[in-house]
């Protein structure tokens, strides 16, 4: 049985958080809207009516860019793109084809492998459309949204990668402050292209020559299972020698499977044009200077800055440094800055949920030290030595197999350090102090 | 002594300012005009009596309350209009024409008629025009054609016909219309009045039905110069609802022009305009002009400018493109009829312009255009370094009958209009003189922005010359 | 590339890009009045274009955007104005065609 590689590759679209949407003046707040209250000639597609684009769009996108390490053209353009469809009032999509805001760029995954990008660009939303009964309504207030699309290469091994790339890419957003992310709020969709190939074909890198895509998948649950299956079918297919149909596919949730929305011999024919009503963009080194000023502390770099400055583990500065634990990376530093230990005070707050509401008083309590002398490590080791040199026979006892004995040697410690010492650490130094000196296997 | 009807803008504000009459009159003769005159020439689609004669009485309160300072705020109070039905008039049904926009009403004003509302203006009604303005004689419009005031039996141009045969029979006092190719220039000409094309972007398109994007200008259509330069002052500047519009500031064009002479102006008269074929009578008049130029001081300087084809055929790409594109919105949905409901020069165009954008074709044809178009702009500059305009004939005959062509490819009879159209430069046209009886019409063509040294130009002629001033009996 | 003529499989083609039906009667129609059209639209392969930048905006202006002053968002009663059929605010049309 041939084994097949997975070719995957995502478009991630997300909603920007700007005041107004992308070519008109509404106001961008719809998710609770009333339908049919934010619209415009422009984004309903009167005739007569002209997009005007926004710039808060257009460098929120180019920071997300400059996040993930893409080119910033100095120069780029809409273009129209163009189908038809209910939802779509002008018969076509402004968008970006050719001189996109945004190419390249990447992030890395914990794993240390790295996504690629192809691009990131910015377009309008389409509007919001129910079917029922062989009609459609719909609702103009999503028309014209500011939306931004990351195209990745086809580079995920697993599906997980591309679950946990997902993730990345919602904190981010949130961190840069450039939107909410908020999946069941449509405010970022995704999907993926999926294929598979041979061995022999990855080896050569060779793409094959067909690919399904999976459209408006609204949760990473849905994602996952849908590429798995979609996986899962597609090999049958191979392996019975057939080939795959390139088309796009949904994910139904009830049958657990894909299902086939349309087959289409030919690609689409988007007639893509320059978006003659738009003047053209031109960027300067100072406006992308000052963008790049403009960038707060990434994620990446918070994690690294929490291993290396306070000696947190990889897995709480993960924590830590994700976008949702702003609040919570303040109240750490907040903490550490007034003198409490570092890596016992982010295990608490992680692990703790009410310590997170504490006062600075009540937490330094939870934590039994006090702020003014701190016993580290180093001036720790000379009360474990003095111990242990005036208390010979408790060691002999311990030697004799009498290991509950070292609880006396804790509590001296304890007294000598009038209580500032941690007990838990204490015990463990001793233990291997006592490894150390006598030869002994206490664990 | 001229009938109310038959004054031109200025004469009118003087009129009004000296209390000669009032608006109600202005507007009610118009009215009348149209009443006993339009049956025969069919320029307008509506009227708009009542809110005209609400306007004017309002009008006439306004100039008791404020006198003659009025008009320094309302440039326009209380002269009646006509508009070409593209432009989206609030509350006011706008149809292009058009058979799939039969009862749209647009909830918004167009920038153009705000603003003419706000200088006081009165709309009198919406013109006939070529649907979706494809075409050049006004016989392409889904409900009627528009007979020319000259000769009933022949068409009045267009595809701005119905906003030329208004102003040309004295039914109002001037009109506005939109010019892509020619649509403001070709009906000037063959009604016999003035037409201005200003620079692509002098003017906000907002509200304007689109045909192609980047060479529809709206502009005045109207008895003078001087009232064109007028008019142009009050609907031209920078628009935040159209980002193509021009940031240059608008300047005070009737005041530019007023003692500007022929003298020492260097007048550009490219060979292969005056070389191409043309009706010998319409070639008699046009070079019979281009000598009274030279006469009052104007110098004629032979020019090269590349051949009238190229800028035929990019036009007819580029246009018919941008046209499949603007179309796509008319889906029966959210306003307008069902697909079905356009005519059959819309569907043609729509096809053939998909047709140019289409996959495989894209770079023979729209991308390619788009390069033969800098190379005309370019070859304007060059021309523009020796001259200060170019003249030229506008059209190729005089207004044929109605009917008699089986227009196999509209885009033809513009073909003298589609350069200045192309490079987006400001262009007017001007009556120039007569042939077989019927209106001869020649065009100053002028760099971007160049508004006043072409209307100037033009206001000269107009002084040396009296076409303008013959109106037909209808 | 340019072609110099216009075959009946491509005017239906087109036809299907715009969304417009068109008989068999005018399929042949357009098909010779295409290939006409097509003749002056060749003319352009006469220029050598090889070194020049296309023009999509004649003016040069450029980086222009939404401010305040943009703000026309209409009542609900005139985005629903024009449409055929509307129901509890939604505008409404019968059928749904294939999103391309």
């Amino acid at each position: 049985m041939t084994e097949y590689k997975l070719v995957l590759g995502l478009e991630v679209h997300i909603h920007l958080k700007t005041e107004t949407k992308m070519f008109c003046g509404c106001d961008s707040n719809i998710y609770e809207a009333e339908p049919n209250t934010h619209v415009c000639p422009v984004c309903l597609g009167l005739p007569g009516a002209l997009p005007v684009p926004n710039f808060e769009a257009i460098k929120k996108t180019q920071v997300l860019g400059l996040a993930l390490d893409s080119i910033l053209n100095k120069e780029s353009r809409f273009d129209r793109k163009h189908y038809f469809y209910p939802d779509l009032p002008k018969g076509f999509q402004i968008s970006q084809y050719k001189q996109p805001l945004c190419e390249g760029g990447e992030i890395e995954l914990d794993s240390g492998n790295k996504v690629s990008l192809e691009r990131i660009h910015l377009e309008e939303d389409t509007a919001k459309s129910f079917h029922e009964n062989g009609r459609t309504l719909i609702d103009f207030n999503k028309s014209g949204m500011p939306l931004v699309e990351i195209v990745t290469k086809p580079v995920f091994k697993t599906v997980g990668e591309s679950v946990e790339f997902c993730k990345k890419i919602q904190d981010l957003i949130i961190t840069l402050g450039i939107g909410d992310a908020d999946m069941e709020k449509g405010q970022m969709r995704l999907e993926a292209n999926i294929s598979l190939r041979t061995q022999e074909m990855e080896y050569n890198d060779i793409l094959p020559d067909y690919k399904v895509e999976i459209k408006n998948i609204n949760s990473f649950r849905f994602m996952e299972k849908a590429i798995i299956a979609e996986i899962k079918r597609q090999t049958e297919i191979l392996q019975k020698g057939n080939v795959v149909n390139q088309e796009n596919r949904g994910w139904d949730e009830r049958s657990g499977t894909t299902v086939s929305q349309r087959v289409k011999e030919e690609a689409h024919d988007y007639r893509y044009f320059p978006e003659p009503d738009i003047p053209l963009l031109y960027f300067d080194e100072k406006h992308i200077e000052e963008l790049k000023n403009s960038l707060p502390e990434l994620p990446q770099q918070k994690k690294t800055r929490l291993m290396t400055r306070y000696g947190l583990t990889a897995n709480i500065a993960t924590i830590l440094s994700t976008g949702y634990s702003f609040g919570l990376l303040k109240k750490f530093e907040g903490f550490v800055e007034s003198g409490l230990d570092p890596v016992k005070t982010a295990n608490i707050l992680i692990n703790k949920k009410e310590s997170r509401d504490m006062s600075f008083e009540e937490f330094e309590k939870l934590l039994n030290v006090s702020t003014n002398r701190i016993i580290n490590e180093k001036n720790l080791k000379n009360y474990l030595e003095e111990v242990v040199k005036n208390n010979r026979n408790i060691i002999n006892d311990i030697k004799g197999g009498k290991l509950s004995a070292i609880e006396f040697l804790v509590g001296q410690v304890m007294k000598n350090t009038k209580g500032q010492a941690d007990p838990v650490k204490v015990r463990e130094l001793l233990k291997s102090e006592i490894n150390k000196k006598f030869n002994t296997a206490i664990d | 002594m001229k009938k109310l009807n038959e004054l031109t803008v200025i004469e009118s504000i003087e009129g009004l300012k000296k209390g000669e009459f009032k608006c109600i009159d202005l507007v009610e003769t118009c009215l009348y005009v149209i009443k006993i005159r339009d049956p025969k020439i069919k320029a307008f689609l509506k009227v708009t009596e009542d809110s005209a004669i609400e306007n004017a009485n309002k009008a006439d309160k306004e100039i008791k309350l404020y006198g003659e300072k009025v008009f320094k705020e309302k440039p326009l109070l209380g002269i009646p209009y006509a508009c070409k039905d593209n432009f989206s008039t609030l509350g006011i049904e706008t149809t292009a024409s058009s058979k799939i926009l039969k009862g749209y009403i647009p909830p918004y004003e167009s920038t153009v008629t705000k603003k003419l509302a706000e200088a006081g203006a009165i709309l009198l009604g919406k013109t006939n025009m070529d649907a979706f303005a494809h075409g050049a004689s006004t016989e392409t419009s889904d409900f009627f054609t528009t007979h020319n005031p000259w000769d009933l039996e022949r068409v009045p141009g267009g595809s701005s016909g119905g906003s030329a045969a208004a102003v040309s029979a004295n039914m109002c006092i001037f009109a506005i219309g939109s010019d892509t190719g020619g649509s403001i220039r070709c009906p000037a000409s063959w009604s016999g009045i003035t037409g201005l094309k200003p620079t692509y972007g002098r003017v906000s398109r907002y509200g304007l039905i689109a045909m192609a994007s980047s060479t529809d200008s709206p502009g005045p259509m109207t008895k003078t110069v001087k009232d064109a330069a007028l008019v142009l002052k009050v609907i031209a500047g920078k628009d935040p609802f159209d980002a193509t519009t021009s940031n240059t500031e608008v300047p005070d064009y009737l005041e530019k022009i007023k003692n500007v002479s022929l003298k020492g102006l260097k007048i550009g008269k490219p060979r292969s305009y005056f070389e191409t074929e043309f009706e010998s009578g319409v070639k008699k008049a046009v070079l019979e002009s281009v000598e009274m130029l030279k006469e009052n001081g104007a110098e004629i300087i032979d020019i090269d400018l590349l051949d009238f084809k190229y800028s035929l055929a990019i036009y007819t790409i580029i246009q018919r493109s941008e046209v499949s594109s603007n179309l796509a919105r008319f889906d029966g949905i959210r306003f307008g009829h069902l697909r079905d409901h356009f005519g059959f020069e819309a569907r043609k165009r729509m096809m053939l312009g998909s047709y140019a954008l289409s996959s495989g074709y894209y770079d023979a044809y729209y991308s390619k255009a788009q390069k033969v178009r800098t190379l005309i702009i370019e070859d304007f500059k060059r021309a523009f370094e020796s001259v200060d305009l170019i003249i030229g004939p506008t059209m190729p005959s005089v207004a044929y009958k109605i009917g008699s062509k089986e227009d196999l490819y509209g885009e033809l009879t513009d073909t003298m209009q589609t350069p200045g159209s192309m490079a987006g430069l400001c262009v007017i046209a001007i009556p120039g003189g007569f042939s077989e009886g019927m209106p001869v019409g020649i065009q100053f063509i002028g760099e971007q922005l160049a508004e006043v040294k072409v209307l100037a130009a033009a206001h000269a002629f107009q002084e040396i010359t009296d076409f303008h001033k013959k109106f037909p009996e209808v | 590339m340019a072609e110099s003529k216009i075959s009946k499989k491509q005017v239906k083609h087109v036809a299907e890009l715009c969304r417009l039906e068109i008989s068999d009667a005018e399929v042949e129609k357009l098909s010779a009045l295409f290939t006409d059209t097509l003749n002056y639209m060749n003319v352009i392969g006469e220029l050598d274009t090889a070194a020049v930048v296309e023009t999509s905006h004649v003016t040069g202006e450029k980086n222009v955007f939404s401010s305040k002053d943009n703000k026309a968002t209409l009542k609900r009663e005139a985005v629903l104005s024009n449409a055929g059929e509307t129901e509890n605010g939604l505008i409404v049309t019968k059928g749904v065609f294939d999103r391309d």
